[in-house]
């Protein structure tokens, strides 16, 4: 009963057109609200095939890795290679971190810490129970990090408020909204 | 091809091997189009119960493992020669396809999409945190320490730090091992492989209710769906859960539909890898049992209805307390899920209902029009032709949306703006077919078909 369609007919190339030209316009027509799929294919097809030859350059795995991670990957990493053994490091808060840098400073969570280098002797800010062991800190500063410990050019307590008027700073915008 | 690449195709080819092996068993006829990309997705889910039960026994994580685990699989699946046999011979079978001009188009342009999909998992590390605190933390470190039961758990300075991440079901996790043990130092390519496997299931699935253009068209638009394409090569356990329990709804409607019930073996296979990708598919898979039961024994008899809702429960909690339960027995360190449950009540529920419908569904720059055109063609079927069409796709629908709607309710960990919004994933191919499958699509495509000069 059916008489098969040609691969190539009028009505055929007709339907194509309609589908490549519907496509088109759906990537192609920028509407705010009304067309996400402009903004989508322009932050998701258009800029990956665009930037491929130049991202192909970048061959290593580990400047991938600070491609895509930014401070995440290079803050622990440098950390990492700055401890002594004996070293227990206390992550500061993120909301310290944050003050530093442009991306959310991830790293300060010692999951993420883990994971952008490897197992540590770290501690989390909030863990109160482990912070006895810790013996070195973390101070940033806008253009440098450095790994300090007591009895060294920084004074740790203060080092320590920073942290803690880092949090108190981030929390109070929520408390005047509240 | 380097190494990797090689150890990847090899591999492929062993889990599509024993992909087809357990679509012999089930007896289920399918079109080539439509085993050759479900076979890849059982296999893999197949090989990742393999690998996991080799470390059960004590064997260490290794490209070895991960090489004789596919091997055994593809073997072992495929021992029952009479069943699996003719599923390898259809593949020789005359192609019965009709090419036309804008299948081409459509496939150009899907693969221009894809493209950037396998660069992706190919070129990007890990991105998402869930990942790198959860899924990819564990499988990092235990290739670094070749078992999968590492010192993740129990070093000190993750101690009471791993949150619910590093226990979820273990098909991504499993992967990402297995993918890192070929030379992938990010692992992640397993992903595109599902992707591009599924793209190709899907574009082969909607032919089947559809007038091709339509079909094409609609396999498009899903397939640039913003969020759904960012989380085939973003890692996660969403989009991998959603394929599974997408796939395992289609095979029963096709069942139910075409009154065949090897299509429901297949389903059951489906439905248990749901479970092994995510933790909360049982409860999905549930709804969807309950909701379907009546068309089913409608169609195929109470006592097919009864075996096959039997069979999916049975399945699915043996493949859930693989994981949840022998496994986390074996970890030195659980996750202590039972403090965020919360009994639900009826405000909790509507609460998470009407935050799922307004902050998420509603929200076209995640899921692009699909939401609105599935709704606007049942309204105008409903209008004009009194009925809506395939009510099957719906109950699915309706099963995942009470069943997401649940687990936002009773795990206050479960936000709905993140973990219920990539729940959604599940909905989005569901949306596609419950789309052509409208009686006022299924009249377009009717009379695309007449002028096309191709009668049904």
């Amino acid at each position: 009963m059916s008489a098969r369609p040609s691969f190539f007919s009028p009505k055929a190339l007709l339907l194509t057109a309609a589908l490549a030209v519907g496509y088109y316009l759906l990537i192609s027509v920028k509407i705010d609200n009304v067309n996400p799929y402009y903004p989508w294919y322009h932050g998701r097809i258009d800029v990956y095939y665009s930037k491929m030859d130049s991202l192909a350059k970048i061959t290593t795995w580990s400047e991938r890795m600070f491609g895509r991670h930014m401070t995440n990957y290079e803050i622990p990493r440098f950390i990492l290679r700055k401890l002594r053994p004996g070293d227990t490091v206390l992550l500061p808060p993120i909301e310290y971190g944050d003050l530093y840098t442009r991306t959310r400073s991830f790293w300060t969570d010692p999951r993420i810490f883990t994971y952008m280098t490897t197992l540590s002797p770290i501690v989390a800010y909030d863990d109160t129970a482990r912070r006895r062991s810790v013996n070195t800190y973390v101070k940033l500063e806008p253009r440098s990090i450095s790994v300090v410990r007591r009895g060294g050019s920084t004074d740790i307590d203060s080092l320590l408020a920073e942290y803690e008027d880092a949090r108190q700073l981030a929390k109070k915008p929520q408390a005047d909204d509240e | 091809m380097n190494d990797a690449g090689l150890q990847l195709f090899i591999i492929t080819f062993l889990q599509f091997a024993a992909g087809m092996g357990i679509l012999g068993m089930c007896r289920v006829t399918m079109p080539r189009s439509v085993a050759i990309p479900t076979s890849v997705i059982l296999g893999m889910f197949v090989h990742s119960v393999a690998f996991f039960l080799a470390s059960l026994l004590g064997i260490g994580v290794s490209l070895t493992t991960t090489t004789v685990t596919a091997v055994i699989s593809a073997i072992v699946v495929n021992a029952p020669l009479p069943l699996t046999i003719p599923m390898w011979k259809g593949l020789l079978a005359r192609p019965t396809w009709n090419v036309r001009m804008y299948d081409v188009m459509a496939w150009t342009l899907g693969a221009y999409i894809l493209f950037i999909v396998v660069w992706g998992t190919w070129y990007w590390p890990v991105t998402p945190f869930d990942a790198m605190a959860g899924i990819d933390l564990v499988a990092r470190q235990a290739i670094e320490e070749g078992t999968l039961n590492n010192s993740i758990y129990t070093h000190p300075s993750l101690a009471g730090r791993l949150s619910n991440q590093p226990y979820y079901a273990p098909f991504a996790m499993l992967h990402q091992v297995m993918t890192r043990t070929m030379g992938f130092a990010y692992g992640q390519l397993w992903l595109a492989v599902a992707s591009v496997s599924f793209a190709v299931f899907f574009a082969a699935w909607l032919r089947r209710y559809v007038h091709p253009f339509i079909a094409s068209a609609t396999w498009l638009l899903i397939l640039i769906t913003p969020e759904w394409l960012g989380y085939q090569y973003l890692l996660q356990t969403d989009f991998i859960n959603a394929v599974f329990v997408a796939m395992g709804a289609m095979f029963t409607i096709e069942a139910i539909r075409t009154s065949s019930a090897s299509w429901l073996a297949a389903a059951i296979v489906l439905f248990a890898g749901g479970c092994w990708s995510r933790t909360e598919t049982p409860i999905i898979v549930g709804f969807g049992l309950v909701l379907v039961f009546l068309p089913l024994s409608k169609q195929l008899g109470q006592r097919t209805a009864v075996l096959f809702s039997a069979g999916t429960v049975a399945a699915c909690s043996v493949i859930f307390a693989l994981w949840h339960v022998i496994w986390f027995s074996v970890l030195p360190v659980r996750p202590d899920s039972l403090t965020e449950l919360r009994i639900p009540d009826v405000t909790t529920f509507f609460t998470v209902l009407t935050d799922l419908f307004t902050n998420v569904l509603a929200e076209i720059g995640l899921w692009g029009w699909i939401f609105p055109l599935v709704v606007l063609a049942a309204i105008v079927s409903l209008i004009r032709h009194k009925r809506l069409g395939l009510t099957l796709p719906w109950l699915w629908m309706g099963a995942i949306v009470l069943g997401l709607v649940l687990v936002g309710s009773i795990f206050s960990s479960a936000v709905v703006e993140q973990t219920l919004r990539r729940g959604i994933f599940k909905l989005v191919p569901l949306v596609g077919l419950a789309l052509v499958t409208t009686s006022y699509v299924q009249q377009l495509s009717d009379r695309l078909m007449t002028w096309e000069g191709k009668r049904r």
